[in-house]
């Protein structure tokens, strides 16, 4: 039987986190804004942290590496890599620890963005007022719709 | 706002400076250059109100990471597709035009000098100017506070064999004469004065001189021309820009702040303008790579100077 903070729990949110968590691909962006925006608020009362936490672990990996095969990033000559963002993370609280998951997942979004810009802007595709016009347009939305300001 | 999270990045910039830019010489300069810049362009933004979208230490890293590509982009292009040093080696025919910033180590110093100086003090009153001159002398020259580098020598040593057909020196020391009259045993043929006439004495179309508009400390007594004075051009050089148009084929300029305008009017842009010249800006000004990012590397004078002309040296050992 759910215990009464359990069913404190708007059940429309725990029911669409549920799927998310079964789901065996890579989290949507619109799944990681939900995360952020409508779960987050209420994580304090959810049965299954633990399980979103290693959700959004997985993913960052699953992330990184796909942006790796798929447009040869490699990350070792990077700043902004997103495994960085969820190093030691053991003394953190479940919410913090989700935070900096979300925070590594807008990090991993915001790097493929810039890494094609970047190579546009150095082929000469287009000049550097349009590069830096196009990345802040980019990081206003990844990192407002996730909140990560 | 931004300075300290800088600071507390540094370790990590100066690792990627390593991974990246491998036989780059100074890194920590390298970095510090490149985080000065930055902090500077987000302090500005702030002060107009705007603030960056991203973390402040993400956006730090984001921008010092842009640089790092487009630094080792640009030294890629000049060095490894364009291959400056065959063109060098190849045609010759190169003017160098040459600032404050062509050695690190003759800049430290000069730094200081300026900071002993009010320069608009120095415009209006002739005495504080000859003073100055007088504490440049003796610093610069007798107490050899600056010393000749591997810069100086290479263009003293590709001026000799005509690899550089001219050197326009701005800076007011004599380290290049030094050392063309160290290795050669003979004084550089040199025009520091706009009543001097040159000579086309080898009859090959160039006058082959180092020339010095802004003054000499070898040459107390006439005028030198100060920081914020807009700069000067002998009439003699400015009737030779044409010549030079025609037949030149490689400029470089060489740690120069392009704030003098008349050098900017007559020299540069003329020059630059010719549709025979390649024209290549070199320093640690990444003011001026903002402007110029197609030919501007950003790379130490001491550095890249010894391997811009390394092919041609071969040529003449």
């Amino acid at each position: 039987m759910a215990s009464p903070i359990q069913t404190a729990v708007p059940r429309v949110i725990e029911e669409k986190l549920k799927e998310i968590l079964a789901q065996p691909r890579l989290l949507t962006f619109d799944q990681l804004k939900f995360i952020a925006t409508e779960v987050l608020p209420l994580s304090s009362r959810l049965p299954s942290l633990e399980r979103l936490e290693k959700c959004l672990r997985r993913d960052v990996y699953r992330r990184r590496k796909a942006y790796e095969d798929k447009y040869h990033i490699n990350w070792e000559y990077t700043l902004l890599d997103p495994l960085k963002e969820i190093k030691g993370l053991e003394s953190l609280s479940p919410e913090e620890k989700i935070k900096r998951y979300l925070r590594a997942e807008a990090l991993a979004e915001f790097e493929l963005a810039h890494i094609q810009l970047l190579n546009k802007f150095i082929n000469g595709e287009i000049n550097y007022d349009e590069y830096e016009k196009e990345i802040r347009n980019m990081a206003e939305r990844i990192c407002g719709e996730l909140r990560i300001v | 706002m931004y300075e300290p999270i800088a600071e507390s990045l540094a370790p990590e910039l100066l690792k990627l400076l390593e991974r990246v830019l491998q036989e780059y010489p100074d890194k920590k300069l390298l970095r510090d250059i490149i985080v000065t810049k930055v902090v500077e362009e987000l302090n500005e933004e702030a002060r107009r109100g705007q603030l960056p979208p991203m973390p402040p230490e993400w956006e730090i890293k984001r921008r010092f990471e842009d640089y790092v590509v487009s630094i080792s982009t640009s030294l890629f292009r000049s060095l490894r597709r364009e291959r400056v040093q065959d063109l060098i080696k190849s045609y010759g025919r190169v003017i160098v035009l040459i600032g404050a910033g062509f050695s690190s180590d003759a800049g430290i110093p000069l730094a200081r000098f300026l900071n002993k100086i009010d320069f608009k003090e120095a415009l209006k009153d002739k005495l504080k100017s000859e003073e100055f001159k007088k504490i440049f002398k003796q610093d610069m020259v007798e107490r050899e506070v600056v010393k000749v580098t591997k810069a100086h020598e290479i263009v003293a040593e590709m001026f000799h064999h005509k690899v550089i057909i001219e050197i326009i020196c701005l800076n007011w020391d004599d380290l290049i004469e030094k050392a063309y009259q160290h290795m050669y045993s003979r004084k550089i043929r040199k025009i520091n004065r706009e009543e001097q006439q040159p000579s086309d004495d080898d009859g090959d179309g160039f006058y082959h001189y180092l020339w010095k508009f802004h003054g000499d400390v070898e040459d107390l007594d006439y005028e030198w021309i100060y920081p914020g004075m807009g700069g000067r051009v002998f009439r003699a050089f400015h009737q030779y820009v044409p010549e030079l148009q025609k037949h030149a084929l490689v400029f470089l300029i060489i740690g120069y702040s392009e704030q003098e305008e008349e050098i900017k009017e007559e020299v540069i842009r003329p020059l630059e303008s010719s549709k025979y010249i390649h024209t290549f800006r070199i320093g640690m000004d990444l003011r001026l790579f903002n402007q110029y990012p197609k030919n501007y590397i950003v790379a130490p004078a001491e550095w890249i100077v010894p391997v811009l002309f390394e092919e041609a040296r071969k040529l003449m050992l």
